[in-house]
């Protein structure tokens, strides 16, 4: 299944995987998603935004699995008790996700497959620009 | 008496800096022979709470470690020069990039003048992006 991305002016799809089934479902209930994006302090190459409420918000951490963030990569980072709200997270180039305590795992959500190098060069602009706007939604994604 | 270090950024908040030079003598050099710099201030992506600014006459690949610090403190300001870069903490921060997770640079200097407000400008690189930056001998 696919979804719809817009970053700043620029526009793809994702592409949703079955790596982690509710971490998807859950994003697929929160849709649309209207977020300030800004660029990671820790991780690398990537850009995240909070999710403080909605079914992705509620995740628990049954289905984290990864750390490392590829270009393209569209994951969540649950929410606990340290930091409670959940994060969307999108990679743009070489990233990892990392806290200041050191590497913390994810769930796998997808992957821009269309529009790829626009939305990237909108996410790299961030680490000298600030933050962008994202919306994800199920609009003319097929 | 110990060299000390204007730093100006954005639209004109000026800070002053006590620098290392006891401490780490051959990269306080190396910074003096630099100066005066002007550059671009930007958030960092793997280190937390700094920002930093590359500069070409600050690359050294085979300089020696010297007043070697991995945890940064706010107002530290952090020379790593194999990259040419200069790192000012402003919160909690460590020498990082994408191949390692706790790396050391060298304590160059720190902010003694001015402190809170440029604290705040440097935070700013964060939501409001990059910012311009000068430094001068003081």
């Amino acid at each position: 299944m696919n979804i719809s991305i817009a970053v700043g002016g620029s526009r793809g799809v994702v592409e949703l995987w079955d790596d982690a089934p509710r971490s998807v479902h859950a994003l697929l209930e929160s849709l649309p998603i209207t977020a300030e994006l800004r660029h990671c302090r820790w991780s690398g190459d990537a850009c995240f935004a909070d999710v403080e409420e909605g079914p992705l918000a509620e995740l628990d951490g049954s289905e984290v699995s990864v750390i490392s963030i590829y270009p393209g990569t569209v994951v969540v980072r649950v929410a606990e008790e340290a930091a409670p709200s959940a994060e969307l997270l999108v990679g743009y180039g070489d990233a990892e996700h990392r806290w200041p305590t050191g590497p913390k795992l994810v769930a796998l959500l997808g992957e821009i497959t269309d529009g790829r190098k626009e939305i990237f060069d909108e996410l790299r602009k961030t680490a000298v620009a600030g933050p962008v706007t994202m919306r994800l939604s199920r609009e003319a994604a097929e | 008496m110990p060299k000390r270090l204007r730093i100006e950024i954005g639209d004109g908040h000026v800070a002053e800096a006590a620098v290392h030079d006891a401490a780490a003598p051959a990269l306080a050099d190396l910074l003096w022979r630099a100066l005066p710099i002007d550059g671009t201030l930007r958030h960092v992506r793997w280190s937390g709470e700094a920002a930093y600014v590359l500069v070409d006459a600050l690359r050294d690949s085979n300089a020696d470690p010297e007043n070697a610090m991995s945890i940064y403190r706010p107002g530290a300001i952090i020379l790593r020069p194999e990259h040419g870069e200069l790192a000012f903490a402003y919160g909690q921060a460590q020498a990082r990039d994408h191949m390692s997770r706790g790396a050391a640079g060298c304590h160059l200097a720190t902010v003694d003048t001015g402190l809170e407000s440029y604290l705040e400008e440097i935070a700013r690189t964060r939501r409001s992006g990059a910012q311009p930056l000068r430094l001068r001998a003081a």
